[in-house]
């Protein structure tokens, strides 16, 4: 099976599977909310007073060490790690390191000769935030040990992880050293390329200008890959075992001539752009070699503007009549009236090819700066490199294509210009869904009826239109249109309205109904009643429930939600969702609280706060815990849900939330034949466990699903906590 | 969607772009590794929580895609290291998870590819589902390349081994 195959099944591998799961719309606006309720990156707690003392005493003391400067490790481990110690850090992300903290680190390591490389860490520390902590760490590590962190030696990486155990930001060092039978690290780099000479007797791998070597182990024995410096050196690699027994030995010629754009592109980021695998560090010299490639290759289905732009563009080498990089980038930090910059990206290009390109020589220097709001903005200058005056400037739009700063300004116009447009994909769009559904398109282009939103994706191969109904009448659709004018409909919801789709057609409109203010209910209740019969299962328990106006009662949702996490006794994350719900005597609040392990779902009497009932809600599979269970009632949904899936499946649920183990187990496991036996009489379910660690279990249900009698027996020992689980799950 | 309040700044209208473009992706994703619907939603909407914290310093050095699937794959493994998903996840069989469709389709190779070890089914998730390239994941998950092309070919052979005579009728 070759790879194209693969990536073919297992993207339909996994759409079949997922296929069930629907993106939230306002997810956006939710995370946005949240993000401001817990406020902008938590920022840090404040230095303590004898921290300040120590760190102050560490800076004045940098003469006295001046003579026997720190390593990298010893200011981790000296200053960092008592440091981490001193707060306390119950959460795992950004909140072990105060700001102030980490910009002593970086000072303490710059005076002892270490001086990190990454000058976005420092700009964002200098400006208070604390969010780089975990990078700034490792800039120290990677600035002192040099390289990137997985060309470290397995002793540098496991010293590495134990640091991070020790400052909190893991749990577990991954990084373990060979153990008791296996090779040690000296002998097995001893041992490689002798190995791999055996077969490859001329592999020049020993050359440090033309390999970097990457070692790895595991249980398996030792990985050493030997990565080219150019695109004319071979790839090697050996794979041996810890009793020193060649399992593979590799010899990868690069096959330049046929690498396709995107080959060509991972190659050149491979040698050139390797710190970071991307452009930013392909430097002068990877650039030039890239376009020196492109035109030799193989156009794939990848090639879009991108590629059409960097193939106009000339990229030069600098020569002795040309101004410096450094000092192109000065004159556009002396034009942004900047000191600092953020990044910063210089390359040095021609306008025009041959001997006009030698007269039009230019450097592109790209910056990102800070503005006057603190926001990181990029901008571009060109620059004449022989006379230093500056062509042309450019601000980086949010429509701005990361790729502008790699071309001439022209250059970028001209390629944009030649594409398809956003109304040119809208039109598409509409045109591929009247063809499909020619019947019953609905009015796509109306304002009135729809908004379109249209983006580019995909690093600018398509266009993905989306047709949101701004009524209930219509149902959204998602078209997605390639550059060549391609369009391929996602879906298309155009059926008529029915009581059986109003529902979701509300919710396109309203937002997800687990926040539907009642009023939306209300009118819910009103349009359905006015509709034929629902013929779903959710349909007809959405026209059997009746929702009232919330001023018919004497508890607001808040006084419920008070109610709610009285009866908790514990602060809640959240409640989930809502809705008010007729009952007799009263109305009933219906409301899902997040708690932990799984989500409660309250039923509250409207008139008398009292708790009529408690169910847990797991949620993970919504044939199981239906979404239905959040807008009915209990004593309504237990009927019918009994008789639409039938009594295994109510017997299956009624097991696992009355079981701790049960419950525990999931009721997947039920569900499994090579768990459980399934045998049914009438309304007792008996589950015959067939796993000597599962107990079995016969339910029978009472009261049309409300409540049942359940008999646990077969109980097995209790399995050990270290035992892994029998999937082998990572 | 039209009711949701209108955009105010650059900000929001890039993070709203995000969302949009990569939240199925990353639900897809979430999913395959977390094998739990109501998981994987927490696990993207705090992967976008992440990132919308973080995007005002998103410094465009990977993809904006490479970036997220970065943080959703380093939730989804804080989740996976909870209690919760320990206890959740110990006799979970991707067998049984519901089906995406009522006329029994073949989740053969989605099931295979749930029980991989985790290491090696992120791989093939990104790769072979995200179209993401070798180096690509090696930005994301934090590794080389070269682990990132040992690891999938490792995966390869224990799907192959798990699909039997089925893989080989691919």
């Amino acid at each position: 099976m070759d790879d194209n195959r693969m990536r073919e099944l297992v993207q339909q591998a996994v759409a079949r599977r997922c296929e069930p799961l629907a993106p939230d719309p306002f997810l956006a606006a939710r995370v946005q909310h949240a993000a401001e309720q817990k406020g902008e990156p938590a920022m840090k707690k404040k230095l303590s007073a004898g921290l300040v003392v120590c760190i102050v005493l560490v800076l004045l003391s940098l003469t006295a060490l001046a003579a026997v400067l720190l390593t990298g490790m010893e200011i981790i481990e000296q200053q960092a790690i008592p440091v981490a110690r001193q707060n306390d850090a119950p959460l795992r992300v950004n909140d072990i390191y105060s700001h102030e903290e980490l910009v002593a680190l970086l000072r303490v390591a710059e005076e002892n000769g270490i001086t990190v490389e990454d000058d976005h860490i420092r700009e964002a520390l200098l400006r208070g935030e604390g969010y780089y902590e975990e990078e700034t760490i490792m800039a120290i590590c990677r600035a002192a040990f040099g390289g990137l962190y997985y060309e470290w030696d397995v002793e540098e990486r496991h010293w590495y992880g134990e640091m991070m155990v020790e400052i909190g930001f893991r749990d577990v060092n991954y990084n373990r050293l060979p153990g008791e039978g296996e090779l040690p690290p000296a002998e097995a780099r001893a041992l490689a390329g002798s190995l791999l000479k055996e077969e490859f007797p001329d592999a020049p791998i020993d050359d440090p200008a033309r390999y970097r070597v990457v070692e790895d182990f595991d249980e398996g024995g030792w990985y050493f890959t030997y990565h080219p410096r150019n695109l004319s050196d071979a790839q090697y690699s050996i794979h041996f075992s810890h009793d020193c027994a060649v399992v593979e030995r590799t010899c990868q010629p690069q096959s330049w001539e046929t690498y396709s754009e995107t080959q060509l592109m991972d190659a050149i980021n491979s040698i050139y752009g390797y710190r970071t695998h991307t452009q930013k560090h392909w430097g002068l010299e990877g650039w030039y070699t890239f376009s020196q490639m492109l035109p030799g290759a193989v156009h794939t289905a990848a090639w879009d503007d991108e590629y059409d732009g960097y193939l106009a563009t000339t990229y030069l080498l600098p020569s002795t009549g040309d101004i410096t990089a450094e000092e192109a980038c000065a004159i556009a930090m002396a034009d942004a009236g900047a000191d600092g910059y953020i990044s910063a990206d210089m390359l040095l290009l021609g306008k025009g090819k041959g001997e006009e390109e030698e007269k039009n020589r230019i450097w592109k220097v790209t910056l990102q700066l800070l503005n006057d709001e603190g926001e990181a903005e990029t901008r571009s200058w060109e620059i004449n490199a022989a006379t230093g005056n500056i062509r042309h400037r450019m601000t980086f739009g949010q429509t701005t294509h990361r790729w502008a700063r790699y071309m001439l300004f022209e250059t970028y116009e001209a390629v944009r210009a030649a594409s398809m447009t956003e109304a040119d994909a809208k039109s598409c769009a509409i045109a591929a869904l009247q063809q499909t559904y020619a019947d019953s398109t609905p009015p796509l282009a109306d304002e009135a009826f729809y908004d379109v939103n249209i983006r580019s994706v995909g690093g600018g191969q398509f266009f993905a239109v989306m047709f949101v109904s701004k009524t209930v009448e219509y149902g959204n659709a998602y078209v997605t249109v390639s550059t060549d004018g391609t369009a391929e409909i996602s879906y298309a919801y155009f059926e008529p309205l029915t009581a059986d789709n109003l529902h979701s057609r509300m919710s396109n409109v309203q937002g997800s109904a687990l926040r539907w203010e009642q009023s939306v209910w209300v009118e819910f209740e009103q349009l359905l009643a006015a509709m034929p019969a629902p013929t779903t299962f959710e349909g007809k328990l959405f026209a059997a429930a009746h929702y009232p106006d919330a001023s018919t009662v004497k508890l607001s949702l808040e006084d419920a939600v008070d109610v709610i996490l009285r009866d908790l006794g514990t602060r809640s994350d959240d409640a989930v969702s809502w809705v008010l719900i007729d009952a007799e005597p009263h109305p009933v609040w219906k409301i899902r609280v997040s708690t932990f392990p799984a989500n409660t779902l309250y039923e509250v009497d409207a008139m008398t706060g009292e708790i009529l009932d408690r169910e847990l809600y797991v949620c993970q599979n919504p044939d199981f815990d239906h979404d239905m269970k959040m807008f009915t009632l209990r004593s309504a949904y237990m009927p019918a849900a009994l008789e639409e899936f039938g009594p295994v499946r109510i017997a299956m649920e009624l097991t696992v939330k009355s079981d701790f183990d049960a419950f525990s187990y999931d009721e997947t496991v039920f569900m499994n034949e090579n768990c459980y036996q399934v045998t049914v009489d009438g309304m007792t379910v008996t589950f015959t466990s067939i796993d000597e660690n599962l107990p079995s279990y016969r339910t029978t249900i009472l009261d049309n699903g409300m409540d049942a009698e359940i008999e646990v027996f077969d109980i097995p020992e209790p399995r050990p906590e270290s035992e892994g689980s029998p999937y082998g799950n990572g | 969607m039209q009711n949701v309040p209108g955009p105010e700044t650059d900000l929001q209208v890039t993070f709203t772009q995000l969302v949009e473009t990569y939240q199925k992706p990353l639900l897809n994703l979430c999913y395959m590794n977390l094998r739990d619907r109501t998981l994987a939603e927490d696990a993207v909407q705090e992967a976008f929580l992440r990132a919308y914290r973080a995007l005002g310093k998103f410094r465009g050095e990977c993809s904006e895609k490479t970036w997220l699937m970065r943080i959703a794959v380093n939730v989804c493994r804080d989740m996976q290291r909870s209690g919760w998903f320990t206890r959740l996840n110990r006799y979970i069989t991707p067998d049984d998870l519901p089906e995406a469709a009522s006329e029994e389709p073949d989740n053969t190779l989605a099931d295979a590819i749930m029980r991989l070890p985790g290491k090696y089914r992120e791989v093939v998730l990104l790769y072979y589902d995200q179209n993401m390239t070798m180096p690509e994941i090696a930005g994301a998950l934090g590794i080389h390349a070269s682990s990132v092309s040992r690891r999938l070919k490792t995966a390869c052979e224990k799907l192959r081994d798990a699909l039997g005579e089925e893989g080989q009728h691919g």
